[in-house]
């Protein structure tokens, strides 16, 4: 399960709101979202992922609230907020411009 | 900006950080199981998933820590909770012991005086009177538009009391009443009350039920069944051990049987002499109430009482007094005129006089506690600013910001805690010692008790000034600037700048509040002096004064008030003279009715035998005040005989007719002329009276209250006094020596011509004296203590500020050294530097004060508000503080050794 990929500054927020947008999660199940979703290439740090979360929840991008799980455990369950959507939207704009910008230097023979 | 969210989760931080540690907890161990169950459900053994699953996590504690610094929390596990900052909070005020111990103090007297202050004018000015109703009930005084002598009150003619009784619309009932003495028991050894006499309504009229038995019925105004008494609860509980058998009972009032038909309600005595105008001569407090009819002929000094039908405005009951008093002249045409009254209301006329007093002093304190919530946030913070360096590190060791917060919370909340309860022993403390030793003449003094409510404003005001002031600019600098401070370890930066600046603010309004107190003080210190020392007209301050009372059984001329002639009286007062001038010790007596100061007025009507048309009022009357006297008055009060003689022991009934005017009447009756030999007659110009010459002019003596002006008034001898009003006499009495020691001695000698005759308010004039100035001085008192508190604080204000400035400043002191300026030079930069802020202060202080002294102008007497003796002493003491606040910095500033200032750098 171990990945080299090093996740790249404020990319793992991205990633997180981008879950998150599919429908609310807890913590675990976003590591694991992530992780199936880029094929087992990217593995999430417990130790980046929930300070991140703690801080999307302190700038507003993130709602948490707790829940029950089915084994009667509680759970804290996060949800984007539309403040999140927008910040999404506009994250994955620069994210696409500069995920080209880097391809085009890298493939400039 | 943080947001409303992140201010909401650090005030859960603060209030609660032991859940939101559990929160953190279930979170990641919710994590940690689920990871497990994967690895469960991917085959493992439970054992080794839960390892893999703790493995892969990492360090949970990394995990914790990496949260911790999003929400700012410290890193070191949040073990020590509330418990744990409270004795945090405690080490740290123990060890800055003098720091906690003068804030403490400094709340703790703002606090009390706060208290004591509201508890007073609540007492006596905010709440309701005990009775039922009592915004219905107003007191009706005679008015006399002819006059202008300043007797704003005027007892009610019998006649028109019983107009009033049978013709009111607007009132449920109008009463009257008149102070009486009695004397209590059978002759051997008779006890003198303070009695009233009422008409039946009384009770009804002001709104208080007997505690036990019943008031008075109408029929018992009539003379024959007026026999009966109602006894105050305290008498009732003194000498009836509140027995309630006692109704029906028997009691013996001036050698005649009265039946004890009721108790009055507990606390109940009115009227009171303090709630009063001081010109009627009303007891202390009332002990008994007998039933009286007014009197129909003759003069009155009866005071009027009613209570208005509910919804009844005060103009209106006036329209309905006017309209009574229309009839009343028909019915007496040659009276037209004297029978105007005026409606005052119950409060207004029991409580007017002292509530400016009352609501200034209560202003002062209020002053004061703002001068302590300055001066302790000003502390606060000067104590924030010493320790930003702690801070700092605590900060960096991982204490967050609202932890650091909680911790300073708490200190503020000690010591105003402290404060507070120190505050309210003290406060509980003062009402206990005002109610015994305030002034005689401060009205409700008894319904003064601790006021609670107030001390939790002050605490509550104390707490939110010792945030605002202290706490929430320590908080910012300490945010913005953290690293700053730890890096220049504790040297000036923009956030101390600020809280510096901030200080100067708060030291310079606490030197103007403290001027302004200061200047208040003084302005009532500066009137009573002028009281005290003013020209009284006499100076007698050792003499004895007392009153005796001569019952009507033994002296039968006294109960037929028509009589001009009374010799038993008469005898008796010239007997009594004789005996008591014949005691050792004794240098002069004299009977003086009333004495001057002792609370009693007395005027008349009378004619003057001249043509000066000024004399001509709308109705041809004049009045002023009379005294009935015996000869060597003046000699025993030490008043200057101007002109002619004094009274001789020749001046009988059967002789001359003789009157000795005061300078006033002179100068009003006869100005430019010899009054020598002229003559006046008591009454109006249709009376009878005898005419009676002038024979001698008297220096004028100050009657009732030491701020008055004195009036025209005349002095009759009382072997010719036409009047029966002596059946009560005061005497007075120069000793050699102790004044108190001839008590004994005189007692024997009246004894001796009567022996049923008891002496009552056996005081000295200077005890006439102080009494009649107690209020100002109780006013002069208390600010003078709130202005000498406050200018301790302001001391210790500026002392703080300059000492600090003068510790951060101390390299530049060092540079200054090294570069040759003298010790002179810097002990006069920070001489200066306090100077600027005291004079700041004082200017703002001065200005306050003028505008505050608009209030006290009526508690001012000979005094301006621009006094400038008062302001001149105020400036010079103020300088005199801030240099003495100043000196040991300036000291210690010229006395930094250059190297070891430089090196610090």
């Amino acid at each position: 399960m171990e990945s080299a990929t090093e996740l790249l500054q404020g990319t793992l927020d991205l990633l997180i709101l981008k879950v998150l947008s599919l429908g609310p999660r807890h913590g675990w199940d976003i590591s694991q979202r992530i992780n199936e979703i880029s094929e087992q290439h990217l593995t999430v740090n417990q130790g980046s992922l929930y300070p991140a979360l703690h801080r999307l929840e302190g700038r507003g991008f993130v709602d948490a609230e707790w829940t029950m799980s089915p084994t009667a455990r509680r759970v804290r369950s996060y949800k984007i907020t539309a403040r999140g959507r927008q910040c999404l939207t506009k994250e994955m704009r620069v994210w696409r411009s500069y995920s080209r910008a880097v391809d085009l230097i890298l493939e400039t023979r | 900006m943080p947001t409303i969210r992140e201010l909401l989760r650090n005030l859960r931080l603060v209030v609660a950080p032991r859940a939101v540690e559990q929160d953190l907890d279930d979170e990641l161990r919710t994590h940690l199981e689920m990871q497990t169950r994967l690895n469960i459900d991917h085959g493992m053994a439970p054992e080794a998933a839960r390892a893999k699953a703790e493995r892969d996590f990492g360090p949970i504690t990394a995990v914790k820590e990496a949260l911790r610094n999003v929400h700012g929390q410290p890193s070191v596990p949040l073990r020590d909770t509330l418990g744990g900052d409270l004795h945090f909070a405690v080490r740290s005020l123990f060890r800055h012991r003098v720091f906690s111990g003068v804030t403490v103090l400094v709340l703790t007297l703002g606090i009390a005086a706060t208290t004591l202050m509201f508890s007073v004018v609540s007492g006596i000015l905010l709440r309701p009177l005990p009775f039922a109703h009592p915004e219905r009930v107003v007191f009706v005084w005679g008015s006399h538009p002819t006059l202008n002598l300043g007797f704003s009150e005027q007892p009610l003619d019998g006649r028109l009391i019983e107009t009033l009784r049978e013709n009111r619309r607007a009132f449920a009932s109008i009463s009257a009443f008149v102070p009486r003495l009695y004397n209590l028991g059978n002759s051997a050894s008779p006890e003198r009350l303070n009695g009233t006499a009422v008409t039946p309504e009384f009770f009804a009229t002001i709104g208080v039920r007997p505690a036990i038995g019943r008031g008075f019925e109408a029929a018992e105004e009539t003379p024959g069944r007026d026999h009966v008494v109602v006894l105050s609860w305290a008498l009732w509980q003194r000498r009836f051990d509140g027995d309630p058998s006692v109704l029906g009972t028997k009691i013996t009032l001036n050698d005649e049987p009265y039946t004890i038909v009721g108790v009055a309600p507990e606390g109940f005595a009115f009227p009171r002499g303090a709630e009063m105008p001081g010109d009627f001569q009303m007891p202390a407090t009332t002990q008994l109430w007998t039933p009286i009819k007014p009197p129909v002929t003759g003069p009155s000094e009866m005071v009027g009482i009613a209570r208005v039908n509910p919804g009844v405005t005060l103009s209106a009951a006036q329209a309905d007094l006017d309209r009574m008093s229309r009839l009343e002249d028909g019915l007496v045409p040659q009276g037209r005129g004297w029978f105007n009254t005026r409606a005052v209301p119950l409060r207004t006329q029991m409580v007017g006089d002292v509530s400016t007093m009352l609501f200034s002093l209560f202003g002062g304190a209020a002053v004061l506690l703002m001068i302590a919530c300055v001066n302790a946030a000003q502390l606060l913070l000067a104590r924030l600013q010493s320790r930003r360096h702690e801070l700092a590190i605590r900060a960096t060791l991982g204490a967050s910001v609202p932890r650091i917060a909680r911790v300073l919370l708490i200190e503020v909340m000690l010591i105003t805690g402290i404060a507070g309860a120190l505050g309210t022993l003290l406060g509980m403390f003062g009402v206990r010692v005002l109610r015994a030793l305030g002034p005689a003449r401060l009205p409700r003094l008894a319904d003064v008790t601790f006021d609670w409510r107030v001390t939790i404003v002050a605490i509550g005001v104390t707490v939110i000034a010792g945030v605002c002031f202290g706490l929430a600019p320590a908080m910012r600098a300490s945010r913005v600037h953290l690293a700053d401070a730890l890096r220049q370890g504790g040297r000036k930066t923009g956030g101390d700048a600020m809280s510096a600046a901030l200080r100067r603010v708060l030291v310079a309004a606490e030197v103007a509040l403290s001027v302004m107190l200061a200047i208040g003080s003084g302005l009532l210190v500066r009137s009573l002096a002028h009281q005290v020392d003013g020209k009284l007209g006499f100076f007698a301050p050792r003499d004895l004064t007392f009153e005796v009372t001569l019952p009507a059984l033994h002296y039968p001329e006294m109960q037929h008030p028509a009589s001009m002639e009374h010799p038993k009286a008469v005898a008796f007062i010239s007997e009594a003279l004789d005996r008591i001038r014949g005691i050792p010790g004794a240098r002069a007596v004299a009977i003086g009715n009333p004495l001057p100061m002792s609370g009693a007025q007395e005027a008349t009507v009378f004619i003057a035998d001249d043509e000066d048309p000024r004399l001509e009022t709308a109705d041809g009357k004049t009045i002023a005040e009379y005294t009935v006297a015996s000869p060597g008055l003046f000699d025993a009060l030490s008043t200057t005989l101007l002109e002619g003689r004094d009274f001789a022991s020749t001046d009988r009934d059967e002789s001359a007719r003789v009157v000795i005017v005061n300078r006033s009447m002179a100068r009003w009756l006869w100005p430019g002329k010899d009054p020598i030999g002229k003559r006046l007659h008591l009454g109006s110009l249709t009376s009878s009276a005898p005419w009676m010459t002038v024979i001698g002019v008297v220096e004028d003596m100050k009657r009732y209250s030491l701020t008055e002006t004195p009036r025209p008034g005349m002095f009759v001898p009382y072997t010719q006094d036409p009047y029966p009003t002596f059946s009560t006499m005061q005497f007075v009495v120069r000793t050699e020596g102790d004044p108190t020691a001839l008590v004994g001695p005189i007692q024997r000698a009246i004894a001796s011509v009567d022996p049923d005759i008891p002496l009552a308010r056996i005081r000295t004039v200077d005890d006439l004296l102080r009494e009649a100035s107690a209020n100002a001085r109780f006013a002069a008192l208390v600010m003078s203590t709130f202005g000498a508190v406050a200018l301790v604080l302001a001391m210790i204000g500026l002392y703080g500020v300059i000492a600090f400035t003068v510790h951060q400043r101390r390299q530049e002191f060092g540079l200054r050294a090294a570069l040759g300026a003298t010790r002179e030079q810097v002990v006069r930069m920070v001489l200066a530097d306090g100077f600027r802020l005291a004079v700041v202060g004082l200017a703002a202080g001065i200005s306050l004060a003028l505008v505050a002294g608009r209030l006290l102008h009526s508690m001012l007497y000979q005094v301006s508000v621009f006094d400038p003796i008062t302001l001149g002493a105020v400036v010079l003491l103020l300088l005199g503080t801030t240099a003495l606040a100043c000196v040991l910095p300036a000291l210690r500033a010229s006395s930094v050794d250059p190297r070891a200032a430089l090196d610090a750098g």
